[in-house]
């Protein structure tokens, strides 16, 4: 008689065998442990699933005649699986094959194994739960929450991805010199977790901190500066051979280990590091620099951030024009893209990711804006981003996410993201506690000493529209603090927040992501240059920021609702400005000739220059803009630049007018476009100070109902609004057509323009000859004459199983061409019956049904 | 590159879409465009230029067409021309608007140009506020400097607009010390380690006075006279971050040191001021720490070895330029008492 005790942990069933021999009770040995490695969630379709097992013999005999099966309650598990002699004191890794093709859901299991001690037999079931998740519609736009809290409260509030935590010691990698297998049990089952609520995971990797935080190796690694001193804050020096082996290293660790989870989809990867970047003169430093030039580093340089203004004159002619080879200007062209190794560095964790194989999986780096504006920031990341805070103005958003698109227009296919800080620095919104009692605000009583307060309800809104306007392929979210109240410097402040979050996540961005992830940006004809030359001579670069007269041009720009592109110079030298009518150039008080010919090419054939008073001399602006300081509270800054604006448009006016406009400084707005088809936001940015933070006169917190008269120089067009499913009715004028915008606080709208009125849906339902449990579903969305619309449009779709309900794929998508099609493979285990399907068009919310019967052969 | 090719080959991706080409398409036009007459005529302007010298009557006679932005086009043809262009450029200095008075100004106000002075009096009387600032900004790198010259800045420094008194101020700034700290000296230069802090004495950072400086002659009116009355100063405390002014500000501090302790010689400690700083000590001038926007936090000092009234009340002032968030002393002062062992 053989006796048995299981130990479950959460994630290991360890079984301990007491053998009978002569063993008292409560002195057994283990003799044989089952371990099972992690996963138990898979993803329907997921090739090679099945159940990982790690089989122990301590025991002073042979286990022979060992199986595994599964039994599950109809029995359609794949069953039965021998398993190799065991001898004693070894151990043997086994995985028992689980059928993903079976359709989602909660399978209970009985993991049964069979065997023999010499000529005692072992027989044992152990229960567990596998689950089958739908596959990820494609069509899901991704909001990423930076690090994770409670998965079923995250999924709720409508995020798809979330960050878990990873342990950041790499430390035998670094010794070991090679990629290592790290599988810890714990994240994947965490990644498991994640993926039977519906969220996908994102990893945060930081390979050198570990380099860092060891004495010996930062003493060795860090940058050092022309004397061989070290900085104050650097990192490392990435121009060591064996330091960006390592980061490849650790990608490929990452990719061994975790790749496979369907759940893992995304790493951002070094994020801040650019924080800590510096001229390093190492000799290998110097010699990668001569290989690239030719020259020594430059007897000048010493800081990342340019040259001194002092130095400005023995470099820069009088009239602000320096060859394209002028000696800082390449060392800084070099140190930028690749003298300080974190492209370089960010490529290689990229390139270990990405041995995994999964097509699905992203890279992405994360604020790519700490640099001067030049292509290239992140690497070959897939993806590149940068988080903003809104305050004190959320337009701001906007500049940081026009910079990224100028960033990526280096490496065609790159991605843009967008994040937004949801927490607020306190000292820069609310910094004094007021002194009396009475005059502070309700957050103020209850969390007198918060470092971190939360975004403002109306910011957050107003953010997200700006966010959204732009084509970015994903946004991103941080301040679980500040929105869950689970912080220590982070306190939650304000419960609107999350609420608003919720709301936008649910009500705009499911049903409308799908579309907006399909629908391209334009060239708009007005540009901001951001001049890197300028930048290495003594003007400010935004850094990200946003702020300075760079960012307040964006902003001025914005409130003139002329849609800005920010543009940098190598993007004028390789595409010229052809299309651009409005050239807008702030702190550009040194170009380079060839940047130089360009723009005054452009001014010959008629473009506009808008600049300072600093233009670099040898160019001569059309309409002048002083360079603009803050100096008081917000609202009269904001009045200032909105003076600016309307000053701006009547300069222009003789020779240009925007070709979307609003009759409302305050009433933003943005056009992207798809084929013939164009896609309007307008958004709201009338504020004032509220009870929250408007006490402290920094932030104009409070977001007010707008309303706005918006205008499209097009004739003969269908306006839809996609947030409100209806088609709105417009007036015609002499040039175009008009239409009225309510707006709430902050909050924003989109409008479909389509050339063809949207008349029908229709549903198409074609069972495949060949297996009829392959179904195709074709929604489509027609004009009159039942041609589809040259526009993407968005559309909910619901699949409802014989038993009612929601099968795999039902959700929203964008019909590009007018189209949806879904392939839906029907599993063994789906009942017999009539499946239906429903769709709703979101322009008008016309809607349309179709069915098809399933007959089990 | 690789991943591009993999995502291109694989339809099925989570978060990337495939469109054909680029993020952006290319601008689509609209309907016409308004203004397009003018626009028409302004390039046919702007054209002149190719004509030499002989399109130069057409140009200065567009100087006048109720376009400004063809005015503005006409005078920037007629400044690439130079010198044959001049009569039509002096012309251009009464225009009624003020991009075109500038053009012509910068044109004529160039360095070596003849009658430069004159034209560069005529700009520092202009009523745009950027013109007077063109003309600042070359008045300070003339050299020699000249009594005519002198005569011009000093003007300026009266100027209404403190974008155009802050340049000729910063250039006639008549305070000069040239401060080497103990270990920099090069007596020192090989024994630096061997010098000590014998004594630090933290400076309150209560009781000290606060004055914007809006017309930047503070120092011109002696605001360092340690008997200067400052009752009427606004009271502040130094060592916090805060929004405290754009622009010149003074701040003043009394207080009183123990007597003389042992050393070889004293120096008075920033840690941090937002962002340039001009230091006297009892009305003497003891340098100053001005490396732009970036030198906001960091640590700078100076020698104050023979300012300083040791077991007496001395009297500190700091001149301070903030141009951006912040401004002032934020992090403590301290005076250090170094001692070569
Ligand atoms: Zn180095």
């Amino acid at each position: 008689m053989i006796s048995f005790r299981i130990i479950s942990t959460y994630f290991i069933f360890t079984l301990l065998i007491a053998s009978a021999f002569g063993t008292e009770p409560g002195q057994e040995k283990e003799i044989i442990s089952i371990v099972e490695s992690g996963r138990t969630v898979f993803q329907r379709m997921e090739p090679d699933a099945g159940l990982c097992l790690s089989i122990r013999n301590s025991g002073e005999k042979t286990l022979s005649a060992v199986s595994a099966r599964i039994n599950s309650a109809d029995n359609i598990l794949r069953d039965k699986i021998a398993i190799p002699d065991i001898s004693p004191q070894s151990s043997i890794s086994v995985k028992i094959p689980i059928d993903t093709t079976l359709k989602p859901g909660k399978y209970d299991t009985g993991l049964h194994f069979t065997g023999m001690l010499e000529n005692l037999q072992f027989d044992k079931e152990i229960t567990l739960i596998i689950i089958i998740v739908p596959r990820q519609n494609k069509d899901e736009f991704p909001v990423i929450l930076w690090s994770v809290s409670s998965l079923d409260k995250i999924k709720g509030i409508g995020f798809t991805h979330a960050g878990l935590p990873l342990s950041r010691n790499y430390e035998n990698i670094w010794k070991k010199g090679k990629p290592l297998g790290l599988q810890s049990n714990n994240l994947l089952k965490k990644m498991d977790d994640a993926m039977s609520s519906g969220i996908r995971c994102m990893i945060n990797m930081l390979p050198g901190e570990c380099i860092s935080a060891s004495e010996n190796l930062k003493m060795k690694y860090q940058r050092i500066d022309r004397n061989g001193g070290t900085y104050r804050r650097c990192g490392l020096c990435g121009n060591f051979p064996e330091i960006q082996n390592y980061f490849y290293n650790v990608g490929a660790s990452i990719a061994m280990s975790y790749g496979k989870h369907p759940a893992f989809q995304a790493v951002n990867i070094n994020t801040e590091v650019r924080d800590t970047s510096e001229i390093c003169f190492h000799k290998h430093d110097r010699d990668a620099y001569i290989t690239y030039s030719g020259e020594d580093f430059p007897a000048e340089v010493s800081s990342k951030r340019g040259l001194s203004a002092a130095l400005k004159q023995k470099y820069v002619p009088v009239n602000g024009i320096v060859p394209d080879d002028n000696t800082i200007l390449k060392f800084y062209k070099w140190f930028w893209k690749e003298g300080d190794a974190w492209n370089i560095l960010n490529s290689k964790v990229h390139e270990g990711l990405k041995t995994s194989g999964r097509p699905d999986f992203w890279t992405f780096n994360d604020p790519a804006g700490r640099v001067p504006p030049t292509w290239g920031s992140g690497g070959d990341v897939d993806a590149i981003s940068h988080w903003t805070y809104t305050y004190p103005d959320p337009l701001r958003m906007a500049l940081a996410v026009d910079e990224l698109f100028a960033m990526a227009k280096g490496k065609p296919g790159q991605k843009v993201m967008k994040m937004t800080q949801v927490i607020w620095y306190r000292k820069q919104t609310a910094p004094t506690l007021p002194a009396k009692e009475k005059y502070r605000a309700e957050w103020e009583k209850k969390e007198p000493d918060a470092t971190f307060i939360t975004t403002a309800p109306d910011h957050l809104r107003e953010a997200f529209w700006l966010k959204i306007s732009r084509p970015v392929q994903g946004i991103m979210y941080f301040g679980t603090g500040v929105l869950f109240g689970e912080g220590k410097s982070q306190r939650l402040t304000n419960p609107e927040t999350l609420k608003v979050l919720s709301e936008l996540l649910h009500k705009t961005l499911a049903p409308l992501g799908p579309t907006l992830l399909q629908v391209p940006g334009i060239r708009p004809d007005v540009a901001i240059l951001e001049s890197f030359t300028s930048s290495v001579f003594g003007e400010e670069a935004t850094w990200g920021w946003a702020r300075g007269w760079t960012g307040d041009a964006h902003l001025m720009l914005q409130w003139a609702r002329l849609q800005p592109e920010v543009i940098y110079e190598e993007t004028i030298v390789r595409d010229g400005l052809d299309g651009v009518k409005v050239l807008l150039t702030p702190n550009c008080s040194v170009l380079p000739v060839s940047v130089f010919e360009k723009i005054r090419e452009f001014q010959r054939k008629g473009g506009i220059i808008v600049a300072d008073q600093n233009l670099a001399p040898a160019l001569k602006s059309d309409i002048l803009l002083r360079k603009f300081t803050r100096n008081g509270p917000p609202d009269k800054s904001k009045t200032e630049l909105q003076n600016m604006a309307s000053k701006l448009r009547d300069e222009l006016k003789e020779v240009y007018t925007p070709s979307l406009d609003s009759s409302d400084s305050d009433v933003i707005v943005y056009r992207r476009a798809y084929k013939d088809t164009d896609y309007i936001f307008a958004i709201n940015d009338k504020r004032t100070y509220g009870d929250y933070v408007g006490h402290h006169r920094k932030v104009m917190e409070k977001g007010l109902p707008n309303t706005a008269e918006l205008f499209l120089k097009r004739k003969n067009v269908c306006v839809y609004d996609l947030t409100e499913n209806r088609e709105i009715l417009t007036k015609s004028t002499e040039n175009g057509i008009k239409w009225n915008a309510d707006l709430a606080p902050g909050g924003g709208r989109l409008y479909m323009v389509s050339s063809r009125p949207l008349e029908k849906i229709i549903i198409d339902v074609a069972p495949r000859k060949e297996d009829e449990q392959k179904v195709r579903i074709s929604a489509k969305v027609t004009d009159k004459k039942l041609q589809p619309l040259d526009a993407v449009v968005p559309m909910e779709i619901k699949i409802i199983d014989p038993k009612g309900k929601e099968a795999e794929f039902s959700g929203y998508y964008g019909a590009k061409d007018g189209i949806q099609e879904i392939n839906l493979d029907l599993a063994k285990n789906d009942g017999p019956g009539t499946w239906i399907i429903k769709a709703k068009e979101l322009a008008t919310g016309k809607t349309a049904e179709a069915a098809f019967k399933f007959i089990k052969k | 590159m690789r991943i591009l090719e993999d995502r291109n080959k694989i339809k099925f991706t989570a978060m990337f879409f495939l469109l054909a080409g680029s993020v952006f398409s290319w601008h689509r036009e609209l309907l016409a465009e308004d203004g397009k007459n003018i626009d028409e005529h302004r390039l046919q302007i702007m054209n002149l230029y190719r004509q030499g010298t002989a399109g130069i009557p057409e140009l200065e006679k567009a100087l006048n067409d109720k376009s400004t932005l063809t005015r503005r086009a006409a005078v920037r043809a007629l400044a690439d021309m130079g010198e044959p262009a001049i009569g039509a450029l002096i012309k251009a200095t009464d225009n009624e608007d003020a991009l075109v008075r500038r053009i012509a100004l910068l044109e004529l106000t160039k360095a070596g140009a003849d009658k430069s002075t004159q034209y560069l009096e005529k700009s520092l009387a202009d009523k745009d506020v950027t013109i007077r600032e063109d003309a600042v900004k070359k008045l300070i790198v003339i050299k020699p400097r000249t009594e005519e010259i002198k005569k011009l800045m000093q003007q300026a420094q009266k100027d209404e607009c403190m974008d155009v008194r802050a340049p000729v101020t910063a250039a006639l700034w008549p305070f000069q010390k040239e401060v080497v700290l103990l270990k920099d000296r090069p007596d020192m230069a090989d024994h630096t380690a061997r010098i000590k802090l014998e004594q630090s004495i933290e400076l309150p950072v209560k009781g000290w006075k606060f004055k914007v400086d809006t017309k930047l002659d503070g120092h011109v009116r002696q605001w360092f006279k340690p008997n200067l009355n400052d009752s009427k100063w606004k009271d502040i405390s130094i060592g916090l971050w805060k929004d405290a002014h754009i622009g010149i500000a003074w701040q003043r501090l009394s207080f009183t040191l123990p007597s003389k302790p042992d050393f070889t010689a004293v120096e008075l400690r920033f840690g941090a001021v937002d962002e340039s700083a001009w230091v006297w000590i009892n009305g003497k001038y003891a340098g100053h720490h001005d490396i732009g926007p970036e030198g906001y936090n960091k640590e700078f000092s100076l020698d104050v070895t023979n300012e300083l009234k040791w077991g007496e009340k001395n009297q500190l002032t700091v001149r301070v330029l903030n141009t951006e968030v912040g401004g002032g002393i934020w992090k403590p002062v301290y005076i250090d008492a170094l001692k070569f062992r």
